[in-house]
């Protein structure tokens, strides 16, 4: 009875957090979480404000929790009136889309005839598609092989190649082979849908949130792929993604030099480096992050998909 | 199954009526190339000028510079002109990161620039040599000397032989153009700057002049609340200018053998002659002594306690723009560099400064002895290469003469008869320049700046002969200088004269062929990464100097330094042996 009794909750002890239903556990789990999301936000923040702050405010140092001396977009209006921006953020973008849409199309569909093991022959396709995972012929190799498509110095070098993802064609592949309930297929079989029919009318919707949270993926790996412009393109200035740009605004000089000159031919004082660097990497930046509210409500669920194998 | 049979059939079609047409289109270009090439063959063997040979594409690569301005590069005056000298049209081709890479990819897969460049590897020479993929240039141009006049003379040199026998074995055969390195006057590490109002404030503005007074300085300086020095090492690997500053005045290093030959080493004996000795000194008694006076320092706040972290020329520009520095070191022993960081940091960050608010230090002694710099004052830069993929390699190196010739040299640097041109300023040299992310008032143009003179220099082979040339380029900076500009060049040019001769030795030419080989090279790297591993831990107190010096010196030793000490002085003596005078 004693011990029942000391158990028993005190109205007079119970502090402010109990009363709103925390506990000790729970204080230390938010607090927690909160300064990791802080730990991971405030590098972006910090990127922003110091984007935004005057210079002679910025080189001061120090923690800088918001923009001192006021805010000034002037970094932005330098990099928006290089020519090679604007069109750099229009290939980036077309080239996403494009890249992004053919490459969910390609894997999507081929991961779903892999995972019909029961057709003679895809073992074979499936084990010569993973054996890439492990084995690249290396850059020489595809280097001659996009030469002879005729893709070297094209945009398409930057779209079709990477058409088949296989890291996810074999998320894909797993996740109609164990989570697509086979009822469905045999029903709309009988209900006389064809093959292609079955792939987008039944299998793809049931497979929505995969596919979302995929797509979001291979969207950002698009969006900051720059290797197959540096390595197959090279020269064409017309055809230099964003995230190109944003290499060289770190380590080419004479990008910079373009810009601030740019700036200065427009009557704006020369911007600093440093300053126009964290400019770029939030121009860079904000496109993606306008996919992610789209694709969040998908996002949680899609990853964690086909993790449990029943 | 039959409607997937029928469905894989189709896309077996369809794949190979794909593959049929890819292949028909590259098959086109491939003729047309042959057809074009064999054009250009017949012309030039005939033609007796640039203007009544065949009208050529030439694609001429260069790193660093930019492309992106298309228009403005169809106004550039200077490429217009070379385009109409050579009869030629140009393409540029630039890039930084993962240009090497795609330079030598496009060399393996038959689709290099015409004229593309490296930085003087030469086991990559000696291998594309070996596997066919570049032009035997000497060949072509002993062929037809009346043709290239200025390319004969500097092939037929005899130090040109020497390059070409220390990359292929043979002195007859060329395959590149040799780019060397030298600057107009010595430079050298190891002179710190100061701001002016704090010397003031924590010395009665008297300048150091010796190890320990810069030592005691930047410790009154840490007690002042400021930090005292930040010599250039953002990574803790880059040694050479603590080196310079602290280490070689008291007559050691605690550099690793990595770069030149030499460094990490100590000369004793006679220059040029048998008793000539390099001894490696990274891990000797004196270093450990000096190790010491730097984690006290780093203790006291003298030594910057960012370094490692702190980056080079943003954050440490930064911090000395804005006061909070006492000194700095990024060089400093050549002019040029103490008026550009005059620029930035110091008036990017006080637009009202003037040059007094800094102050150039001295060179430090000990024991009235200076550091020594060890140079040959040459060193190699980029190498030109025409791969054998190319349709002309005749009319490239008409270009290549052209550039060379003194009408090329001229209009390359703003120079008549190479005397400088004082009635086209930053206005005429804004077009040329500003397309390709200059624009900043130099009147030369940005391209085939490396060509010759790996410091991008002008070079008069009309009147000197190729290593007369390159070793002794001209430096027209100063005439487009602005006046802010000279008066810091000339400031700095005033106190480094004062011990320039005392720090600066020069080395006998043959050090520029010493050829390590690899095994001499991994054990360099496993030394600096020795190097790097136990001065940053001792510089900074996670590794105490005393317990871990003995592990130090072991690790060297296990390393192979003995090794590489017997490596480097015999490759020193066949050196001098095969080309000392």
């Amino acid at each position: 009875m004693k011990r029942n009794r000391s158990k028993k909750p005190s109205i007079g002890r119970r502090t402010m957090l109990g009363r709103l239903g925390f506990n000790f556990y729970d204080v230390f789990i938010y607090g927690f979480c909160i300064l990791f999301a802080l730990v991971c936000v405030y590098p972006m923040w910090y990127v922003f404000v110091a984007s935004v702050t005057p210079y002679e405010e910025y080189i001061k140092g120090g923690l800088m929790l918001w923009p001192r001396g006021g805010v000034d977009f002037q970094y932005y209006i330098a990099i928006f009136s290089t020519k090679s921006f604007l069109n750099s953020l229009w290939i980036s973008v077309s080239k996403t889309v494009l890249a992004t849409v053919l490459s969910v199309l390609v894997t999507s569909t081929m991961a779903y005839a892999v995972s019909k093991t029961h057709v003679r022959g895809m073992k074979v396709i499936n084990a010569l598609v993973v054996f890439n995972l492990f084995f690249t012929g290396g850059l020489i190799p595809q280097y001659m092989l996009y030469q002879d498509l005729g893709l070297l110095r094209s945009y398409w070098v930057m779209v079709i190649p990477g058409a088949l993802n296989i890291t996810y064609f074999v998320i894909m592949r797993n996740y109609f082979t164990y989570s697509v309930p086979k009822e469905l297929e045999e029903a709309a079989r009988l209900d006389g849908c064809t093959d292609v029919g079955l792939f987008f009318r039944i299998v793809m919707p049931v497979s929505k949130a995969m596919v979302a949270a995929v797509t979001l993926f291979i969207a950002v790996i698009n969006w900051n792929d720059y290797y197959n412009y540096m390595m197959f393109i090279g020269n064409k200035t017309e055809l230099q993604p964003f995230a190109w740009i944003l290499r060289r605004m770190l380590v080419d000089q004479s990008m910079m030099n373009t810009v601030r000159n740019g700036a200065a031919s427009l009557g704006l004082q020369t911007p600093p480096p440093m300053a126009l660097r964290m400019a770029t990497i939030i121009c860079a930046m904000v496109p993606i992050l306008c996919v992610y509210p789209f694709l969040q409500k998908y996002f949680t669920s899609g990853i964690t998909l086909g993790a449990v194998k029943e | 199954m039959k409607k997937q049979k029928r469905m894989l059939a189709m896309c077996l079609a369809a794949a190979v009526a794909v593959s049929m047409a890819v292949s028909a289109c590259s098959g086109d270009t491939a003729s047309s190339a042959t057809a074009s090439g064999a054009a250009s063959g017949t012309a030039s063997g005939t033609a007796a000028t640039n203007a009544d040979r065949e009208t050529v594409n030439i694609r001429f690569a260069q790193y660093g510079n930019s492309v992106d301005d298309v228009a403005g590069m169809e106004n550039d005056p200077v490429k217009k002109a070379i385009e109409e000298a050579v009869n030629i049209t140009l393409e540029y081709d630039t890039g930084t990161e993962g240009f090497d890479d795609r330079m030598q990819n496009e060399l393996f897969t038959g689709g290099a620039a015409d004229l593309f460049p490296t930085w003087g590897e030469s086991e990559k020479i000696s291998s594309w040599v070996e596997d066919g993929l570049v032009v035997n240039l000497s060949e072509i141009v002993n062929a037809d000397p009346d043709r290239y006049p200025t390319l004969y003379k500097i092939f037929n040199s005899d130090e040109y032989k020497m390059y070409n026998e220390l990359y292929t074995g043979d002195p007859d055969s060329a395959y590149a153009i040799y780019g060397i390195s030298a600057y107009a006057e010595p430079s050298f590490s190891g002179v710190p700057v100061y701001n002016s109002a704090i010397l003031e404030e924590v010395n009665g503005g008297k300048v150091p002049a010796t190890v320990d007074e810069f030592i005691d300085y930047t410790e009154a300086c840490a007690k002042a609340g400021y930090v005292g020095w930040w010599p250039r090492n953002d990574k803790l690997t880059n040694w050479q200018q603590i080196d310079m500053t602290i280490a070689r005045p008291q007559g050691t290093t605690i550099m690793p053998p990595t770069g030149d030959a030499w460094n990490g080493f100590v000369l004793s004996g006679e220059l040029g002659t048998d008793s000539e000795k390099w001894t490696l000194a990274t891990v000797s008694d004196e270093s450990k002594e000096v190790v010491r006076q730097l984690h006290e320092m780093y203790e006291a706040g003298a030594l910057d306690s960012g370094i490692g972290v702190k980056s080079d020329f943003d954050d440490a520009y930064a911090e000395f723009g804005a006061g909070n520095l006492a000194s700095a070191d990024f060089g400093f022993g050549y002019p040029s560099q103490f008026k550009d960081f005059y620029n930035n940091p110091w008036l990017a960050s006080n637009p009202d400064g003037q040059l007094s608010d800094l102050t150039l230090g001295t060179a430090l002694t000990e024991d009235g002895n200076y550091a020594k710099t060890y140079s040959t004052g040459t060193w190699v830069g980029s190498h030109y290469f025409i791969p054998t993929s190319c349709e002309n390699p005749d009319r490239v190196l008409d270009l290549v003469e052209f550039v060379a010739s003194t009408e090329g040299q001229d209009l390359l640097h703003n120079t008549e008869n190479y005397v400088y041109r004082d009635d086209q300023g930053a206005d005429y040299w804004n077009a040329a320049t500003a397309p390709y992310g200059y624009g900043d008032g130099r009147c030369k143009y940005v391209w085939f700046s490396y060509m010759f003179s790996g410091t991008e220099y002008e070079v008069n082979f009309a009147d000197n002969d190729w290593w007369e040339a390159v070793s002794n380029p001209i430096d027209n900076s100063e005439h487009w200088a602005t006046e802010s500009d000279q008066a810091a060049i000339e400031y700095a040019r005033g106190v480094v004269s004062e011990f320039r001769d005392e720090v600066n030795v020069t080395l006998p030419t043959y050090y520029n062929m010493i050829s390590l080989s690899s095994d001499a090279e991994e054990i360099r790297t496993k030394l600096t990464n020795t190097t790097n591993e136990y001065l940053s831990q001792m510089l900074g107190g996670q590794l105490d100097i005393d317990e871990s010096w003995d592990d130090y010196v072991a690790a060297y030793e296990q390393d192979g330094a003995a090794e590489l000490e017997q490596m480097v002085n015999d490759a020193i003596a066949t050196a001098r042996e095969t080309y000392g005078e």
